[in-house]
């Protein structure tokens, strides 16, 4: 799988219309300003993927859900234990612990991903004319590379090779930051690509 | 000297005599280590999928020990080329944890898939089981002591 500089730019666009969705709901969820920053886009063979990320061993909570039909692959909302604690306490309004996150706590998170992504996915679906449906969502938290692998070796049954967005934002309220990670198969990437055009001939 | 080896997902390495393999972010994956006592000769792989049957389309026709049976052969041929004896290799296994319920849907799992796989194999290669500390729903981390075939295993508490 190939991207051009120009299908990389228009997967960037559509990212980013819906990412800032998702992020709107977001903003809404925990009363703060949220920034991002630019989507970072990458090819990779899925053994290769978490050292092209960097990613550590360091301990992060990730929401995490699949997405099937037009864009099968998975997202991801990863951020520190302490800014997941601090996101369950103001979306419950109880205390929460982050080294120990009670279920009231991984349900308001799991509630958490599924708006933003919700946001996420319709703004993809309206703009591109397509249908990309969500599963329910999961939280775990554990070392970031276990947790990653895991995610990896699943999308690793269907390809071999995975188109990787990473999207890092900073909650402003909390001065911490979290990332989108998105992970397509070549043919969600192909659709993808496909319905952009498929727009932007509409507009010409 | 340092003689450390870090190994990344779908990969493996031997050594002879000295030096710590380690591996982390074992998650579903699974770690794989064979070792000869009476030689000092061991590897560890790190391998993520049962066997390259497990992939939709794979284009990589190269043995590779990002699968579980094949990182058994690699880890078998260099333990051989380095003096080691298939006689007396015994195998420890670890990972294939399942760490998001959605993942596999109501199935097991890779991680079960690959623990099954690895079993499978050495069976059939006359490859003994040592021990395993496998499953769960927890991360891992894995060294390998060359020099006295101890192996230490980490997890998040």
């Amino acid at each position: 799988m190939q991207l051009n500089s120009a299908e990389q730019d228009k997967i960037k666009e559509v990212i980013n219309i819906g990412v800032g969705q998702g992020l709107v709901a977001f903003t809404k969820m925990i009363d703060s300003q949220i920034d991002y920053e630019i989507p970072v886009i990458m090819i990779e063979r899925v053994e290769d993927a978490s050292r092209r990320l960097e990613i550590s061993n360091t301990t992060k909570s990730v929401v995490l859900l699949q997405m099937k039909s037009d864009g099968e692959g998975f997202m991801m909302l990863t951020f520190s234990p302490e800014t997941a604690s601090q996101i369950a306490t103001k979306m419950t309004g109880e205390a929460s612990n982050f080294s120990n996150l009670l279920e009231m706590d991984k349900s308001a998170l799991r509630e958490l991903g599924n708006i933003v992504s919700g946001a996420s996915f319709t703004a993809f679906n309206r703009f591109l004319d397509i249908n990309v449906v969500q599963s329910p969502p999961d939280i775990a938290t554990d070392m970031y590379t276990s947790l990653v692998h895991s995610i990896l070796a699943e999308i690793g049954t269907l390809t071999d090779q995975i188109l990787i967005i990473k999207v890092t934002f900073e909650i402003a309220s909390f001065n911490s930051r979290g990332e989108f990670l998105f992970l397509f198969t070549p043919q969600a990437t192909k659709n993808i690509i496909e319905a952009t055009d498929r727009k932007l001939a509409g507009h010409e | 000297m340092n003689n450390n080896i870090s190994i990344n997902t779908g990969e493996a390495a031997t050594s002879k005599g000295s030096g710590v393999l380690e591996t982390s972010g074992i998650g579903s994956c699974l770690v794989i280590i064979l070792f000869d006592e009476k030689t000092n000769v061991g590897g560890m792989a790190h391998a993520m999928l049962p066997s390259r049957k497990s992939v939709a389309n794979e284009q990589n026709m190269n043995k590779s020990a990002k699968y579980v049976d094949e990182a058994i052969d690699i880890l078998v041929d260099d333990i051989n080329k380095l003096g080691g004896d298939i006689n007396n290799l015994k195998a420890r296994i670890i990972g294939g944890a399942k760490m998001f319920k959605i993942l596999s849907g109501d199935n097991r799992g890779i991680g079960f898939n690959n623990i099954e796989a690895a079993k499978k194999k050495l069976r059939e290669v006359g490859i003994m089981i040592d021990s395993e500390d496998t499953g769960g729903t927890v991360g891992r981390i894995v060294k390998l002591d060359i020099k006295n075939g101890l192996i230490e295993v980490v997890k998040r508490m």
